[in-house]
This record gives structure tokens, sequence and C-alpha cells, in this order.
């Protein structure tokens, strides 16, 4: 079936005139309209681009160009990036009636350039404020593997449609895990890059000091692949010669709270990379509380004169949390920075003695849909600032992180490998690494 | 009888920032935001009392 196909297998198969471009796509909108309805990953389909996208790419292919190392592939981006001709709706009501984008932001523009095919724009969480993708106003994105249960966010379409088969790669952002909590629950591969390696450009923000955008992909070479065409500023390549790394497992806050069988996945992937060695990230609790406060606060003020003016138009799970967070006072978001100086310098410490860090993505596996509270540490807990307990910590100092989908018979389980900044090329190598042992795979959801 | 609600520190200064910023909370939002401030401070406790080397400064420091 061509909508299992890889990223890499169908540009090859394209580029060697195997498959048009136009048969490729059409296969994706046939599928997306046989089954998103069931997943509700797109909140906006641009099929009539497509197919001239398409057509534009088997032209150049049948005059002996070659298109790019995307040719033809089905690509989508998660609402909050510019795609020219479509308002930029970040996932909420008050912009969804915005002037439409007179261009494709940067990071997508450089995926067609190199010959992928715009689909179209997918669900996430009102302004990227969630880890559910429970949305007010385009609806739940449900998980393609169960779909009583969540897809994560609040890149949640960019993961559901990839692991639905919708597209070969789709971009996301991810603030303090709206990639890799995505990406774990719907089983595929996600990059949260080094903070400022991908241009933000043309993309709705959420909070600028944590901010990051990033591809998701089924394939570690997918994956490697989309980064490298993102940016121009890290090739991405020689991350073989670089293994085998110092690798070693996270403890302390980052085992407290998790479910037995993310745990079991931590140690599948360091037993697959050959890591025995345990490491504390001191104070990540402390690091996580301050990226919750440093992200309420900022996320707020972008929305104050709205929430002053239309308050109704938010999502009601994203209006108080954005009330609180604007009325923080000065004294907590400056003393929350601070203590990210000296988090920055903890982490900084601990790579000089290790190159890869693990730790699960997530407390658990995709939760239901709708379900307020799960238990952590044998507590009830709300479901929504918890999801994303162990991502905090690490984009709150701007880490690279691959979240991997590590192989189960039950619901899908996402790892958290992480570098010291720049060191993407590495963590994409011990992700290839990791799938070619077979300890990592992202196969399509049965729909 | 019931007896009167009498606002703690926390609630006392939710409204009062809130007035202060023009930001009116909806009676119908005002449960939810309060609690959701109230588990900000509390997070917020956890790294305000830290105590940081003094040279800790929250803006980047440039070095050659």
């Amino acid at each position: 079936m061509i909508c299992a196909w890889s990223a890499t297998e169908l540009a090859a198969a394209i580029r060697a005139r195997d498959l048009s471009a136009g048969q490729v796509v059409a296969a994706h909108i046939d599928r997306i309209e046989a089954f998103d309805a069931r997943i509700n990953s797109f909140t906006d389909r641009t099929f009539a681009r497509a197919r001239a996208e398409a057509a534009a790419i088997d032209r150049r292919v049948a005059a002996g160009e070659d298109p790019g190392p995307l040719a033809g592939v089905p690509v989508a981006v998660k609402n909050l990036y510019d795609v020219s001709g479509l308002p930029t709706r970040a996932g909420s009501r008050i912009y969804r009636h915005a002037p439409p984008a007179a261009a494709d932001a940067p990071a997508l523009a450089r995926l067609i350039r190199a010959g992928a095919i715009m689909l179209g724009a997918l669900n996430m969480d009102e302004f990227a404020f969630g880890f559910v993708t429970e949305n007010a106003h385009d609806g739940d994105t449900h998980n393609p593997h169960d779909l009583a249960r969540s897809a994560g966010g609040s890149s949640g379409g960019s993961a559901a449609a990839l692991a639905a088969g919708f597209a070969a790669v789709t971009l996301g952002s991810d603030t303090n895990g709206s990639i890799r909590v995505p990406a774990a629950f719907c089983g595929v591969f996600g990059l949260k890059p080094t903070y400022g390696r991908i241009d933000r450009t043309g993309t709705f923000p959420f909070v600028d000091s944590f901010d990051h955008l990033g591809p998701f992909a089924r394939s570690a070479a997918d994956l490697a692949l989309a980064y490298r065409l993102l940016q121009d500023s890290d090739p991405a390549v020689g991350g073989d010669a670089l293994l085998p790394a110092r690798i070693a497992t996270l403890d302390g806050w980052f085992r407290q709270g998790a479910a037995p069988e993310m745990l079991e996945a931590v140690d599948t992937v360091a037993s697959a990379l050959g890591a025995t060695a345990t490491v504390t990230l001191p104070e990540a609790a402390r690091a996580r509380a301050a990226a919750f406060c440093i992200s309420a606060f900022e996320g707020a003020q972008l929305h104050k004169q709205n929430l002053r003016d239309r308050p109704a138009d938010f999502d009601p799970a994203t209006r108080p949390r954005l009330l609180a967070g604007a009325l923080q006072p000065a004294a907590t978001i400056y003393a929350a920075q601070r203590f990210r100086a000296w988090f920055r310098d903890q982490a900084k410490a601990l790579f000089a003695r290790f190159d890869i860090l693990l730790a699960p993505a997530t407390p658990c596996t995709a939760l239901h849909l709708g379900q307020k509270t799960m238990v952590m540490n044998g507590v009830e807990v709300p479901v929504r600032p918890n999801l994303g307990v162990y991502t905090q910590p690490i984009s709150f100092i701007g880490l690279p992180s691959v979240s991997v989908p590590v192989r189960s018979a039950g619901l899908p389980r996402g790892v958290q490998l992480i570098a010291a900044p720049g060191r993407e090329s590495l963590l994409l190598t011990a992700a290839a690494k990791l799938e070619a042992a077979g300890a990592v795979t992202a196969p399509l959801a049965a729909l | 009888m019931t007896e009167p609600h009498i606002p703690n520190v926390t609630e006392t200064y939710f409204d009062v920032a809130a007035k202060l910023l023009n930001l009116a909370v909806r009676p119908a939002d005002r449960p939810a935001a309060l609690e959701a401030f109230q588990v900000l401070m509390e997070q917020a406790a956890l790294f305000l009392e830290f105590p940081l080397p003094p040279g800790t400064e929250a803006a980047p420091r440039f070095t050659a």
C-alpha cells in the first residue's frame, strides 16, 4: 500500500519513474477521505493545491529534472504554520477568519522546494496550550491506534495523520513537549531540535522562550531527511562515527510516576544502545515547575487583549489557564528565568560525562479522550498539566530530543533520546540504530 | 447559617491583580482561573525559595 511507504521510499520511486506523484497524492487523498472522519486530524485540506503540485513534479520528472529529495512526498503541517491561502488559526476560533497567509512559513516552504506536496493543515490544542488535542472549536483528534484514546498534543493532528498514513512527513511545534508527547502516544518518530535551530518565522507563537519547530516521521531516515531540509546550519551527517556514544538513563524525577510499561520501554532502548549507566539531572522537578510558570505567563501576554475583548471566543479549557498565567507576580517569572540559567549549567555538566540521556516521553501510554485525571506515584493528578512532566525540563533549556516509538504489542510507547545543544545528528543516528535493531518501529495503524 | 466567605491572600491577590491589569475575570471563569492560579503558585514555590548562587543571572552572558 502506497500510504505505508516512507518518504524516502516514495521519493526514490517517483524519481525513478516507478510511481508518479499524481498516483501517490491520489492514494493519500483517498485515504484521508475514507478515514479522517474517524481521526479528525485535518482542519484544512489543500487537495487542489496538492494535485497541482503533483502534476508539476511529474512534469519535471518527465523532463529529466530532479525535483528534490522529497519529490512527490505528501506532507501536512500543524495549523499554526502559515499556509499560503489559509488563515493561520492556531487552533483558535479567534483567528480562523483572519486574512489568509500570503506565503507558506519558511519551514514548510523548504519542504516544498525539496519536492514535497502540501495536503493540508492539522488539528491542535488551542494556541498550543495543551497535551491532548481536545479542541472545543475543531473537535478532538483520535489516536489511530485506538480511536477512544487521545493522540496527545498539542501537535496531535500531526502525529495522528502520520500514524494513519495520511502523509509521509508532518510538521509540528514543541514548547513543553508538544512534538514528543503526541509522537509517543501515536507511535511515530518526533524531533524537537535545539532551541533556535529551525526558523520560526511564519508560525503562530505560544511561548517565545521555549517554542521550537520540528518534524514527525515514520522512520528514522525520514526524520533525519526532514530535519536536514528544515535548516542549513547542521548538515546532520557523520553521526555514525560518533557511536558508540556514552549513554545513560535518567533516574530520579524521570522515573518517578512513570507506568511500569514506560520504564520497560526505556530499559529496552537502553539495552539496545548498550547503556548501563544511570544518572541524575538535578532538580528536574523545579525545572518543570519553572517551565510551567513561564509558559503560562508568556503565553498569556500574547492574548491579553482578546481575553479582555472577546473571552467567550476562547476554548473553555484554555481561557482560565491564560487568565491565571497573566496574573502571576513578576518575581515568580524572574526567579524562574534565573533558575533556568542555573539548570542549564547542571545539564551542561552532565553532558561532559554523557552524550545521550534516556527518559520516558510520557508517564503513560495514550489516555482516553476526555479523561481528566490519572494516577502517578499512587496519587490521582490532573491529566493536562502532567502529561509533559518528562518533556518540560528538556525544552526548558532548549536541548534537542527525539521521541522514538518502542515496539509494543499494546499501545505505542515513546522514549526520549536527549543530547547537548547542537547534537541532533547523534540522536538521529541513535534512532536509526534502534530502528535497525528492531527495538523501535512506527507501523501504520490498522484503520 | 452559612459562614461568610473570607478570601485568603491568594484570592485577594488574584482579584486585585486582575483589576490592575484590566483583566475582567467573568464570574463563571473565576473558580477555574483561581484554581489554575493556585496550581501556578504551588509550582512557583518549588523554585522561589531554591538557594541559587549569587551570580546566577536571568539574562544571557556572552563570553568570548
